[in-house]
């Protein structure tokens, strides 16, 4: 169930709308595409109320794929483009290309079910973007893809939106969305809790991380005095209490152990969120900020 | 992209992978082996084994050997005579079966016959020898009976003559039917319940307007089934057309009720579809037609049995029961004028009535994954509401 949520997602960023699982991403994107109609608001594109021919002139990856299994590849991707409008040498030519960048070029004549989990899920993104869309929506895009695959999705998320194209995309593996995404929008239980350039906001954030190449023991740092909230589990990212100086807490940790490497950081995506997620904000003033 | 060209891209879709499908050649392969067979062994049965009698005659008068002889051709058979001493040498074969009748001429012309057997030859031999004795009471010759007792037969006049062929024929159209809506029903709610299941509604409803979905596969697998319904069936349909040896009524049948047909299907298909949309998985897809499997099994039962009857009356104007009954009761020649436009009125506003609701109920179930959706949570239900509970059941 989503809640008030507004979005807006301009063209040539990257927005992650990011959340845990079951926060309200894929119900989101099925109301932009129409599949299911909201109680009430509004999907505009360029400042109209989107049109059913809007729409389909967006391209769209759901999260659970979904393509004849039992259907050729490359025939697949023309019909889907004939389905967006294209004619069908327009549509073929499309297919070829896309399966071609997609390193698919000599398995256009095979059937879906005959690729490889990865090979399948490049075909559902060639789906999505046969047709060359002005938006293109990719719920979930990572999940099942191993280092290599994300990296090359990566790329075509990048040249899509270096174009001056509209990308959305959902994921709930942050420290994925952290690298890639320009703006976030950071949804929780189906309201929106942060959102934002991500840069912009995690300077905003008062909280600050010192990162020190030993193992600090929480025990004794807690004796020591120091301004430190919370030691991560790997013992070398401590928080800071608010206002603390970073300088005197580093001189508590050396009293124990020698530093030789350390940094003041802002925080990481997945602290913003946990830190958002506790406290829902009021849409208009996050915004505002 | 309007409506049409979706669904027609839809529909093509449909037959060109049903086509690449080798099960579909091999059903069709069947189907050609099977009506080539039901063409050409009758006639290979009937020219290899003509049918020959062979005839125990008492003593030896010339004259009626030739006309027994010449009984042969308009019984489609070859007689032979066998000459014997007396009745009972003549009794005796006809008793051990080396002939198939024995015939006595005198004292008091006799046929002598195994009971029930030969029928229509001892009829032919009972006039032969009534002609023969009648000949020699008279002093003239049998052709001279022949000629007066010819003008002397009564026409007969035949009251329904072709009932058994028409009623062939109306079995012969309602099985078809009956087989044909029956699978192509399963085809359709079955691929509706992989494309849930595998989600591929949801890559399409974004692009395709529900309605292009479900009817372009309708029409798909209707076109497709008949057109390969066709294809194994082309040398029966070669034979009579080359024979002219229709069946009484098939004709009529087949021409006048092809609106039924392509109505039938195009109702019964898309309620299959719209039912298939509501199950999870693609193996409760058979399941959930079942509803119309009984209409159809109960509708072919009073199709083959009694489609003059009231009751087969009554069912022509119901939409459900028409499209098989209607074509069955033309066969029969039991359909009027009146009924036929009726029926016909009723069916195709049922089909656009049912047609858009079967349309809202595949729109709203396609997209309900994680549970078999009920027909009461998807009818009458405002798509408001609809989309929060979906949205609810996700989240």
């Amino acid at each position: 169930m989503l809640d008030h949520v507004d979005l807006d997602v301009p063209a040539g960023r990257v927005i992650g709308l990011l959340g845990p699982n079951g926060a309200g991403k894929t119900t989101l994107m099925r109301i932009l595409f129409g599949v299911l109609t909201p109680d009430a608001g509004t999907v505009t594109w360029r400042g109209a109320p989107a049109t059913d021919a809007d729409r389909r002139s967006w391209g769209y990856m759901p999260q659970e794929r979904g393509l004849y299994r039992d259907m050729r590849v490359h025939d697949q991707l023309t019909w889907i483009a004939r389905l967006h409008g294209l004619d069908k040498a327009t549509g073929a030519a499309r297919a070829s290309a896309l399966l071609e960048r997609l390193g698919l070029a000599d398995r256009g004549r095979d059937n879906l079910q005959d690729l490889s989990g990865g090979m399948a899920q490049r075909v559902q993104l060639a789906a999505a973007m046969v047709h060359e869309p002005e938006v293109l929506v990719l719920d979930e895009p990572f999940s099942g893809l191993d280092p290599l695959a994300v990296e090359f999705l990566t790329t075509v998320i990048t040249d899509h939106v270096a174009a001056g194209r509209v990308l959305l995309l959902s994921t709930h593996q942050l420290d994925l969305a952290e690298n890639l995404c320009d703006g976030i929008v950071l949804l929780h239980r189906g309201r929106i809790v942060l959102r934002g350039d991500l840069r912009a906001l995690k300077d905003a954030s008062p909280a600050r991380y010192l990162r020190v190449d030993v193992t600090v023991d929480p025990a004794w740092i807690a004796t020591a005095g120091a301004s430190v909230e919370l030691v991560d589990r790997s013992g070398t990212r401590l928080r800071l209490a608010v206002g603390a100086d970073p300088g005197a807490v580093l001189d508590a940790v050396r009293a124990h152990v020698p530093v030789s490497d350390f940094g003041v950081e802002t925080p990481t995506l997945s602290e913003l969120f946990l830190a958002a997620a506790g406290e829902p904000v009021d849409d208009h003033e996050r915004a505002a900020s | 992209m309007s409506i049409g060209d979706a669904t027609r891209l839809v529909a093509m879709r449909e037959l060109r992978e049903r086509a690449r499908r080798r099960s579909t050649w091999i059903i069709a392969a069947v189907l050609l082996l099977g009506s080539l067979a039901a063409a050409i062994v009758p006639e290979l049965v009937h020219s290899n084994a003509p049918t020959r009698y062979t005839v125990a005659l008492v003593g030896d008068p010339a004259a009626l050997r030739d006309t027994l002889v010449a009984l042969g051709p308009p019984l489609e058979a070859t007689i032979d005579v066998q000459t014997v001493a007396d009745a009972d040498a003549a009794r005796q074969l006809v008793t051990d079966k080396k002939v198939d009748i024995g015939l006595v001429p005198a004292p008091g012309p006799a046929v002598i016959v195994r009971a029930g057997t030969n029928d229509r030859l001892v009829g032919a031999a009972r006039q032969a020898l009534a002609t023969a004795a009648l000949a020699d009471t008279l002093h003239v010759d049998t052709a001279e009976v022949d000629r007066i007792t010819a003008a002397a037969v009564p026409e007969l006049r035949k009251v329904d003559a072709n009932a058994d062929s028409r009623r062939g024929a109306a079995f012969g159209v309602s099985l078809i039917l009956y087989l044909l809506l029956l699978s192509l029903m399963v085809q359709v709610s079955n691929g509706v319940a992989i494309e849930k299941a595998n989600r591929i509604s949801e890559v399409l409803l974004p692009i395709v307007r529900p309605g292009a979905l479900l009817f372009g596969k309708v029409i798909g697998v209707g076109i497709g089934g008949t057109f390969f319904l066709a294809v194994g069936m082309l040398p029966i349909v070669v034979k009579l057309a080359a024979g002219g040896n229709l069946p009484d009524g098939l004709g009529g049948a087949l021409v006048g009720g092809a609106a039924w047909f392509v109505l039938g299907l195009a109702l019964y298909l898309t309620v299959a579809g719209a039912l298939g949309a509501l199950v999870e998985r693609p193996e409760d897809a058979g399941s959930s037609i079942t509803p119309l499997s009984l209409v159809l099994v109960a509708t072919f039962f009073v199709a083959q049995t009694a489609p003059d009857s009231p009751v087969g009356t009554a069912l022509a104007y119901v939409p459900f029961t028409a499209p098989l009954l209607v074509p069955t009761r033309i066969a029969v020649g039991a359909s009027s004028p009146l009924e036929l436009v009726l029926s016909l009125a009723l069916l195709v506003a049922t089909v656009a009535v049912v047609g858009i609701a079967a349309a809202r109920i595949y729109a709203r179930a396609v997209v309900r994954t994680g549970a078999k959706v009920r027909l009461r949570d998807v009818v009458g239900a405002g798509p408001t509401q609809d989309a929060s509970a979906s949205a609810s059941r996700r989240a």
